[in-house]
C-alpha cells in the first residue's frame, strides 16, 4: 500500500486544536504522523503548500437511489459526489426502494457499501416500511449492521410508538433519529410561512410545525432517558428549544443543512425548485440562530441531506416537486463562500462540525473525523482560493438538482484520501488519482 | 415593457401606467365601426388552460382577435397527478406550432415562470393558483380608474378569502404600487401573514373595515375548496362578510363595488347588492378584453426591448 | 430615431416659411374642394396633428366656416412593431365626427416612405366610409416605397436616406423650423 507524506499544508484538526502548518505522514492506511519537516521515509511527496489539511467529512444523511433508483443516484456516483465534496464517510438512509426495515436488506446494503470508495454506514429503517405504525426489528437490524435508526424524511406521528421506540432502543445503537415535523401544521404547505410565501402564493409551513415536534420529542428523550436525533432543524425556536434541553441533560443531538446555514426563503424568488427542501428554507433570523446554534455546539453537526432527484421528477409545477437537493459536492464550498469567506475565525468549528461531531454521534471506532496519528488515514486537501462555477455537466451525481446550479463558489476539495487511499483528486493534485 | 407578464407585485408603477393608458386607447377601437386593428397580424397566440374558465379565456381570445392575432385555445385536462413533464413537453410542442405568445392558465402557483424558463414565448399569467391573476388586477385598477379618474388616494377594500386569492394578490400589489390605500376584510385564518407590514389595513369586522372606503372588491368563496377547514360554515361567513344592499348603504351613494366573478350569489354577495347600481358586478367584460388588447400589444414590442428584459 | 447622433446640415424652412406654405395649403384645399363644405382634417399624431388645427384655423379665416379637425393615432396599424427598437406608446384617436361621405384631408409633417400614410389610410377606413381622402404634408422628402403621393405639399426637399427631416413646431420644440440633419462623424 502506498505511504504518503503531505508537506506544509495547513493542518486544521479541531479535536487537537491544532491549526499550524504541519506535515502528515500516512502509512498503510493510517495517519502515522502529525509534525514539522517529517522525513519522507519511503512515502511519496505531495506538495501541498498552501492547502488546507482537514479530517474528512462524515454525512449522517444521505439518501442514495440505490437499489432500484439507480436513475436517481447509484452507490457508486454518489460515493463519487460524496469524495468530490471531501466527504469520507456517508450515513445511508433507509429509504431506498424497497426500505432497509430487515435484516437481509440491511445486511445486503452493509457488503454492498463496503465496495464503495467512500465508507457507507447504513441507518436502518426506525419503522416497518418507514410507514410509522410499527417497530422495525432493532436488535436483528443491529446484528446485520445498522448504525442507527432513523425515520429520516419525517416524524413518527405516534408519539406513542415513538416512546416505546426509545425506551427499546435504548442501548442497542448510539440513537434513534427523526426529521421533526407536524403533518397537520403543514398542511398542504410548501415553503416557509412568512412574507415570502405571500409574495408567491404558496400556502405557508409555519416554524411551528417544527417546534411543536421538537417539543414533543425532547420530553420523550428526557423521559426515556435515550438518546434522541432531531436531524435538519430549520428554525430559531427550535434551536433555543434544544440548547434549553441539553443545558438541563436531556440527551438529545442534532443536525443542520448547509442549505439552511446560507439560504433563506427568499430564495424561492423565481420558484426555483431546487430550494424547495423540507424543513422549508426560512428567514434571516433563523438562520442566524442556526449558525450560532452550530458555533456554541447546540447543534452536533452539519449533514448534506444530500438527495437525488432526476429531471423528470424534480423539474416540474412547483407544487408537483418533490422536496430535496444534492448536497455531497457542495457543501463546504457552500459554506466557505456564504460564511467562513466573511468569518474565518469559524472554520475550525465548522470543520468540527461536517467531521469530528458527527463522527463522535456514531460511535465506531473507524470513523473518528480526526486526525490523530494511529486513526484511519481519512483526510481532505482543500483548496480554499479555488473558484469555480458549478455546471450540471460537471456533477458526479447522476442527478443535477443541485442549489448551486450556475453559482460561483469558492473553497473546493483538492483531493480526498480514504483510509490513506486518495478517491478524488483534481488540479494540481490530478496526478494522485490516476 | 416586460417580456412576460407573470406578476403584478415586480412591475413598476411606469409599466402599469402604460398598460391602463394603452388599455383606454384599445377601448376606444369598441366604438368603431370596424373593431379590428392588423396590430399582431401573423402572430399567433395560443390559450393553454389548465382550470376551466370561460371568462379569462373568452377575454383573451377577443383581444387576440381584435389585434388581428391567430388565436388557439387548448383547455388541458388535468388532474392532480398529471406530471410536469407534460406540461413542459406541451409548451414546447407549442413553441414549435409558432405560438409567439402562451397565456397560461394552471392550479399551482409559479408555472407561468417554469414556461419562461422553458420556451421563447411571450408568457402571460392568466391565473396560477393561488399566487397572481396579473390581467384581473390591472382591469380592476382599470375600472376603478375609469370611475374615479385616479388610483393614487383612493381606500380599497378587498372582501374574503385573501390567502388563496390571486385576484386579491395582484390587486393588493397594483392598487399599493400606483398610491392607493388598501384594506382587507375577512375571517382571520383566511388572511396571510405579512400584510400588516405591506402597508395594508387589516381587518376582521366588515362595519369597522367599510369605514371610508371607496371601492369594495369582493372575492369569490371556492364552495369547491374545503372552506370547512377555515371557517364553520358558508351561512356564518355569509352573516360576517356577505355584502349587501345595506352594506353598501352604509358606505355611501358613491362607492363602488366589484367582483371578479362569477359571483355565488347570496353567500359573498346577495343579488340585489350585485344588481345595484354602484355595481359592476356584470359589467367589466368590455375592460377585460381592452385591459388583455394592451399588455399583447405592451408583450409583443421590439427585439430590443426584449433583450433588455 | 435617436437625433442625438445627427447634427444639423441645412435649415430649410423658418416660421415664415412654415407660415407661408400652410397659407398656401389652406386656399389649395378650397380651391381643390370648391369650398370646405363636407370637409375635414385629420392630423395623424403627433406632427400631423397642430399643423391639422393650424391648417383649420387658415382655412376658417378665409372662408369664413369651421372644418371639423381630428387626431388619428396609428400605432396600432403600424407595420414595423416587432422590429423597431423603442415600442411606440398608443394614444387615443379622437374623430369626434363620422367620416363617412366626407372628404377627409390627412394631416402629416414628412412624407417619406409613405408606411405612416398606408397605416393612417388603414385605421381611417376603420372609423367608416369617407367619400374621399387627401392627404396634406408640411415636407415631401421622396424615397416612397409605396404607390403614394400628396395632393398637398409645403415643400419638395431631395434628401438622402441617410439624412433625417426634423420639422420642429412649437407645441412640441418650442421652436419653428425645418432642418435637415445628417450623421455626426465618427
Amino acid at each position: 500500500m502506498m505511504h504518503w507524506l503531505i508537506k506544509g499544508a495547513r493542518v486544521v484538526c479541531p479535536t487537537q486544536q491544532i491549526d499550524a502548518q504541519m506535515d502528515l505522514l500516512a502509512q498503510n492506511g493510517q495517519i502515522t504522523a502529525l509534525g514539522h519537516n517529517l522525513p519522507a521515509d519511503g512515502a511519496r511527496v505531495v506538495d501541498a503548500d498552501g492547502l488546507l489539511l482537514t479530517p474528512g467529512f462524515v454525512d449522517l444523511h444521505t439518501h442514495l437511489g440505490d437499489p432500484n433508483r439507480e436513475d436517481r443516484e447509484t452507490l457508486e456516483s454518489g460515493a463519487a459526489a460524496a469524495a468530490k465534496g471531501g466527504f469520507t464517510t456517508v450515513l445511508m438512509m433507509p429509504d431506498t426502494e424497497p426500505p432497509l426495515d430487515n435484516a437481509p436488506t440491511v445486511a445486503q446494503a452493509v457488503a454492498r457499501g463496503r465496495q464503495a470508495d467512500v465508507h457507507v454506514l447504513v441507518a436502518a429503517a426506525l419503522t416497518k416500511g418507514l410507514a410509522g405504525n410499527d417497530m422495525t426489528e432493532f436488535h436483528a437490524l443491529k446484528a446485520a449492521g445498522a448504525a442507527v435508526f432513523i425515520q429520516p424524511d419525517g416524524t413518527v406521528g405516534n408519539s406513542g410508538l415513538l416512546r416505546r421506540s426509545l425506551q427499546y432502543g435504548r442501548g442497542v445503537v448510539p440513537f434513534i433519529a427523526e426529521q421533526p415535523r407536524d403533518s397537520s401544521l403543514i398542511d398542504d404547505g410548501l415553503m416557509h410561512e412568512g412574507d415570502n410565501s405571500t409574495y408567491l402564493g404558496i400556502k405557508g409551513i409555519p416554524a411551528l410545525a417544527e417546534v411543536v415536534t421538537v417539543s414533543r420529542d425532547l420530553l420523550l428523550a428526557e423521559e426515556t432517558g435515550s438518546p434522541i436525533h432531531l436531524s435538519l432543524i430549520s428554525s430559531a425556536a427550535a434551536v433555543k428549544m434544544i440548547a434549553d434541553a441539553k443545558a438541563r441533560g436531556v440527551p438529545v443531538t442534532c443536525d443542520v443543512s448547509p442549505q439552511h446555514l446560507v439560504y433563506t426563503d427568499a430564495a424561492l424568488e423565481n420558484y426555483d425548485v431546487n430550494y424547495k427542501l423540507m424543513p422549508p428554507l426560512r428567514t434571516v433570523a433563523d438562520r442566524e440562530a442556526l449558525r450560532q446554534g452550530v458555533l456554541d455546539g447546540t447543534i452536533d453537526c452539519i449533514v448534506t441531506n444530500h438527495t437525488p432527484l432526476t429531471p423528470e421528477e424534480k423539474d416540474v409545477e412547483f407544487s408537483l416537486a418533490p422536496y430535496g437537493a444534492l448536497g455531497l459536492e457542495t457543501a463546504f464550498a457552500l459554506l466557505y463562500t456564504h460564511w467562513l469567506h466573511d468569518e474565518p475565525e469559524h472554520l475550525a468549528t465548522v470543520i468540527a462540525a461536517l467531521s469530528s461531531r458527527p463522527a463522535r454521534l456514531l460511535l465506531q471506532p473507524a470513523i473518528t473525523g480526526d486526525l490523530l496519528p494511529g486513526n484511519p488515514a481519512d483526510f481532505v486537501l482543500i483548496d480554499l482560493q479555488r473558484s469555480k462555477t458549478v455546471t450540471a455537466g460537471e456533477l458526479a451525481s447522476m442527478s443535477k438538482n443541485s442549489t448551486e446550479l450556475n453559482a460561483t463558489l469558492q473553497g473546493w476539495p483538492a483531493a480526498t484520501f480514504v483510509a490513506g487511499k486518495p478517491v478524488y483528486a483534481s488540479g494540481e493534485l490530478a496526478w494522485l488519482a490516476g | 415593457m416586460q417580456r412576460n407578464l407573470l406578476d403584478l407585485r415586480t412591475l413598476g408603477k411606469a409599466e402599469i401606467e402604460l398598460a391602463l393608458n394603452t388599455a383606454e386607447a384599445c377601448k376606444q377601437l369598441f366604438d368603431r365601426p370596424v373593431r379590428k386593428v392588423p396590430t399582431l397580424r401573423g402572430k399567433v397566440l395560443v390559450n393553454l388552460f389548465y382550470e376551466p374558465s370561460t371568462r379569462t379565456r373568452t377575454s383573451f381570445e377577443m383581444a387576440g382577435k381584435w389585434l388581428s392575432a391567430e388565436v388557439v385555445s387548448i383547455t388541458a385536462a388535468q388532474s392532480s397527478v398529471v406530471k410536469g413533464e407534460s406540461i413542459k413537453d406541451t409548451a414546447r410542442t407549442i413553441q414549435a406550432l409558432g405560438a409567439d405568445y402562451v397565456v397560461i392558465r394552471h392550479s399551482s402557483p409559479g408555472v407561468p415562470y417554469l414556461l419562461a424558463r422553458t420556451i421563447n414565448a411571450r408568457i402571460i399569467n392568466a391565473g396560477d393558483g393561488t399566487h397572481e391573476h396579473p390581467t384581473q388586477g390591472l382591469l380592476d385598477m382599470f375600472t376603478i380608474k375609469e370611475r374615479f379618474g385616479r388610483l393614487a388616494g383612493l381606500r380599497v377594500l378587498i372582501v374574503g378569502d385573501i390567502l388563496h386569492s390571486r385576484v386579491a394578490h395582484s390587486n393588493i400589489w397594483g392598487l399599493r404600487t400606483m398610491g392607493a390605500e388598501v384594506a382587507v376584510c375577512g375571517p382571520p385564518t383566511l388572511l396571510p401573514s405579512g400584510l400588516a407590514e405591506l402597508g395594508v389595513d387589516v381587518y376582521t369586522n366588515l362595519d369597522e373595515a367599510i369605514q371610508g372606503v371607496n371601492v369594495i372588491n369582493v372575492l369569490r368563496i371556492q364552495r369547491e375548496r374545503q372552506n370547512s377547514v377555515y371557517f364553520p360554515s358558508l351561512r356564518e361567513y355569509s352573516r360576517l362578510y356577505g355584502i349587501t344592499r345595506a352594506v353598501l348603504d352604509r358606505v355611501g351613494p358613491d362607492v363602488l363595488l366589484m367582483h371578479p366573478g362569477p359571483a355565488n350569489l347570496g353567500v359573498e354577495i346577495t343579488e340585489e347588492a350585485a344588481e345595484d347600481e354602484r355595481s359592476v358586478v356584470h359589467g367589466q367584460v368590455t375592460n377585460g378584453v381592452a385591459v388583455r388588447m394592451a399588455v399583447l400589444y405592451l408583450l409583443g414590442g421590439g427585439e430590443h426591448d426584449a433583450l433588455v428584459d | 430615431m435617436d437625433e442625438s447622433r445627427f447634427q444639423p446640415k441645412a435649415e430649410i424652412m423658418d416660421g415664415a416659411a412654415i407660415r407661408r406654405a400652410l397659407v398656401r395649403i389652406a386656399h389649395e384645399v378650397i380651391e381643390s374642394n370648391k369650398g370646405v363644405q363636407n370637409v375635414a382634417l385629420v392630423g395623424i399624431r403627433r406632427r400631423g396633428v397642430p399643423l391639422a388645427q393650424r391648417l383649420a384655423a387658415q382655412i376658417s379665416q378665409i372662408e369664413g366656416k369651421e372644418c371639423p379637425v381630428g387626431i388619428l393615432d396609428i400605432t396600432l396599424y403600424r407595420d414595423d412593431l416587432t422590429t423597431i427598437a423603442h415600442q411606440p406608446v398608443v394614444h387615443k384617436t379622437e374623430i369626434p365626427f363620422d367620416v363617412t361621405d366626407m372628404t377627409i384631408v390627412l394631416v402629416d409633417d414628412v412624407l417619406y416612405t409613405g408606411r405612416t400614410v398606408r397605416a393612417a389610410l388603414d385605421a381611417l377606413i376603420d372609423h367608416g366610409r369617407p367619400g374621399r381622402i387627401m392627404l396634406a404634408v408640411l415636407i415631401d422628402r421622396g424615397h416612397r416605397e409605396l404607390p403614394i403621393r400628396a395632393d398637398f405639399v409645403g415643400k419638395n426637399v431631395p434628401t438622402s436616406k441617410q439624412e433625417i427631416v426634423s420639422v420642429r413646431l412649437t407645441e412640441f420644440d418650442g421652436e419653428e423650423r425645418v432642418v435637415i440633419l445628417e450623421a455626426k462623424q465618427k
